[in-house]
């Protein structure tokens, strides 16, 4: 066994135990929706009509680019450890390996697991480029380069973010705020070139940019603390979390603002109800750090009630940024947003009553939420 | 006075203690038994922390499950993990915090963490301690809020000989029941009015 088939024997076993947590995690999810991992997998396909083509209007171009490298980034941090061998990391030190090989290796795994989101855009700019092959060696260097620089700045860009996922330095501007404080202006954009270029500026400014590290003095002390720690230390759960709010939201004002009239109001009503859930499970990560140190937490003066109380309030002040984010998009009316409320509520009920089958509750209460609606 | 009553307890099929009947009055009682026998799920049972298939446990006749009881059982044994992502510091600020026991002194200059050499590593984060400095700091964590009741499970593993020295010298001054689940038979051996009991797959009987 070469270094190669080694390292990619530890990402797919690494992969495998992976796929195994994420299918009983997501078991009820696959089953309320059998298709909804395949509409996963096709989005990066849908998206490359709209990235790849020059006319695009600005609007659809920056929603989508936005949704396309937000996917890719989640893509390939949640498998990071995975791919950088983590559980094994000493041990792969130790092995006599070239830098060069090692480095090779490592840029290979990085491709083959990101092929996603890689393949499409690169198919299509070599098809591209097959197409304008005469107009490239006729001299009319810049009709192509129209023609191929939105697909030349989504390959580009898909291979810093998956790059970029491996690394320690967060997109927090390129992917956070710039995205969300030109959300209001994206209506004017008139070409891809600008979001290409603003992307590529906000890359710059954040790589120079140190965010300051969170510091822990004015945090609360009590049993908040606990929690607290646990997301500052490991932030990956957060940042996914954030990134599916980010997605369905995007991909929410990408589709919603784009579909009939009468179309909008149940698409709304299934996006606050997805919405809802998303925000609530996060009491699935409370509930799993509580049962890893159950022996420690029941040798405390707290009973299991009030520290089942502590996580509720806990959830609900961390779904605060969640929830200025959704009003922020604009994407819900009133009726909407008590749905959103219901689904939230219910959810959290179902997992402290029926962890494994919490996804009951949620679509039980908004069957009956959109009963009464009917009948009222 | 520690007491079990009608205690059973199993792990899937197999039975670990079948209603097992014992009174402790004594201050102190050693446990010894092969691996696997049962020391540390009685000491977890005992510190109110497990629950047990059938029985009840009470400490100075109140049942140890009752949350009130805490602020007066200690803890330390290998299967009470410890929340990782803390700094010793932060870990020792959150527990003197819960059990109302912060000391007016700063963490370096605690009694506990001078005594068990655990200064240098205040800052180290609890998942990167060796398992020595992992032992100090988790008996310091049961010996912070003073428990009438301290239950250590094999306390003296992996400790070096300083640290070993100053928790013989807690062991011989402590006023509250102490109950030590241990393979080393020195353990208390200068002292006379311990009780020795040993645990196998019969049950629990005196040595």
């Amino acid at each position: 066994m070469n270094y190669w088939q080694f390292r990619r024997q530890l990402y797919q076993q690494a992969l495998k135990q992976w796929l195994e947590s994420l299918t009983q995690v997501s078991t009820g999810i696959v089953a309320l929706f059998p298709m909804a991992l395949y509409a996963l997998l096709l989005l990066p396909l849908l998206a490359l009509g709209v990235l790849a083509d020059k006319d695009s209007h600005g609007e659809s171009f920056f929603y989508t680019l936005w949704g396309y490298l937000l996917l890719a980034y989640c893509w390939i941090a949640m498998q990071k450890e995975a791919l950088a061998a983590a559980d094994y990391t000493l041990y792969d030190r130790s092995l006599p390996v070239p830098v060069w090989q090692r480095g090779a290796t490592e840029l290979g795994l990085l491709l083959y697991a990101a092929n996603v989101f890689v393949i499409g855009p690169a198919a299509v700019l070599l098809a591209m480029v097959y197409g304008h092959f005469a107009e490239l060696i006729s001299g009319e260097l810049w009709v192509s380069i129209m023609q191929l620089y939105p697909v030349s700045g989504l390959l580009v860009l898909t291979l810093y973010y998956c790059q970029n996922a491996m690394g320690r330095v967060k997109p927090w501007l390129s992917l956070g705020l710039l995205p969300l404080v030109a959300m209001p202006w994206a209506a004017s954009m008139h070409s891809p070139w600008l979001c290409l270029l603003g992307l590529a500026i906000a890359i710059l400014i954040e790589r120079t940019v140190c965010l300051p590290a969170p510091s822990l003095a004015g945090l609360p002390l009590g049993f908040w603390r606990l929690f607290l720690q646990q997301d500052i230390n490991h932030t990956k759960p957060t940042l996914l979390r954030a990134v599916v709010v980010l997605l369905v939201l995007v991909i929410g004002a990408t589709f919603v603002r784009q579909i009939d009239v009468s179309a909008k109001a149940p698409a709304s009503l299934f996006l606050a109800f997805v919405l809802g859930v998303v925000a609530a499970t996060k009491l699935l990560e409370l509930q799993s750090l509580r049962r890893d140190y159950q022996y420690y937490l029941n040798a405390l003066p707290i009973s299991h009630r009030d520290s089942t109380v502590q996580a509720l309030g806990y959830c609900l002040v961390y779904c605060l940024p969640g929830v200025l984010l959704i009003v922020i998009f604009n994407l819900l009316s009133l009726s909407q947003w008590g749905l959103f409320l219901l689904t939230y509520a219910a959810t959290q009920v179902g997992i402290l009553l029926r962890p494994g089958y919490y996804l009951i509750f949620p679509l039980m209460a908004a069957l009956i939420y959109l009963g009464v609606g009917y009948l009222v | 006075m520690l007491s079990f009553t009608q205690i059973s307890h199993h792990f899937g099929s197999r039975t670990l203690f079948c209603e097992l009947t014992l009174s402790l009055p004594e201050s102190r009682v050693v446990l010894t038994g092969a691996n696997g026998s049962g020391k540390t799920t009685l000491l977890l049972i005992a510190a109110g922390i497990l629950t047990p298939s059938q029985g009840v446990v009470s400490f100075n006749q109140q049942n140890v499950a009752d949350i009130a009881l805490r602020n007066q059982i200690g803890i330390s044994a290998s299967k009470v993990n410890l929340p990782g992502f803390f700094t010793v510091t932060d870990m020792l600020a959150f527990h003197g915090r819960q059990f109302n026991c912060k000391p007016d002194c700063h963490w370096a200059d605690y009694r506990w963490v001078n005594a068990f050499g655990l200064t240098p590593f205040l800052n180290t984060m609890v998942e990167d301690l060796s398992l020595g400095n992992y032992k100090k700091l988790s008996l310091i964590l049961a010996l912070m809020h003073s428990p009438e009741l301290l239950l250590l499970d094999e306390p003296t593993n992996g400790l070096d000989d300083k640290t070993r020295s100053a928790l013989e010298e807690c062991f011989e001054t402590y006023a509250g029941q102490l109950i030590i689940a241990s393979h080393e038979p020195q353990v208390f051996a200068s002292n006379n009015s311990v009780r020795h009991l040993h645990l196998d797959a019969s049950g629990v009987h005196d040595r």
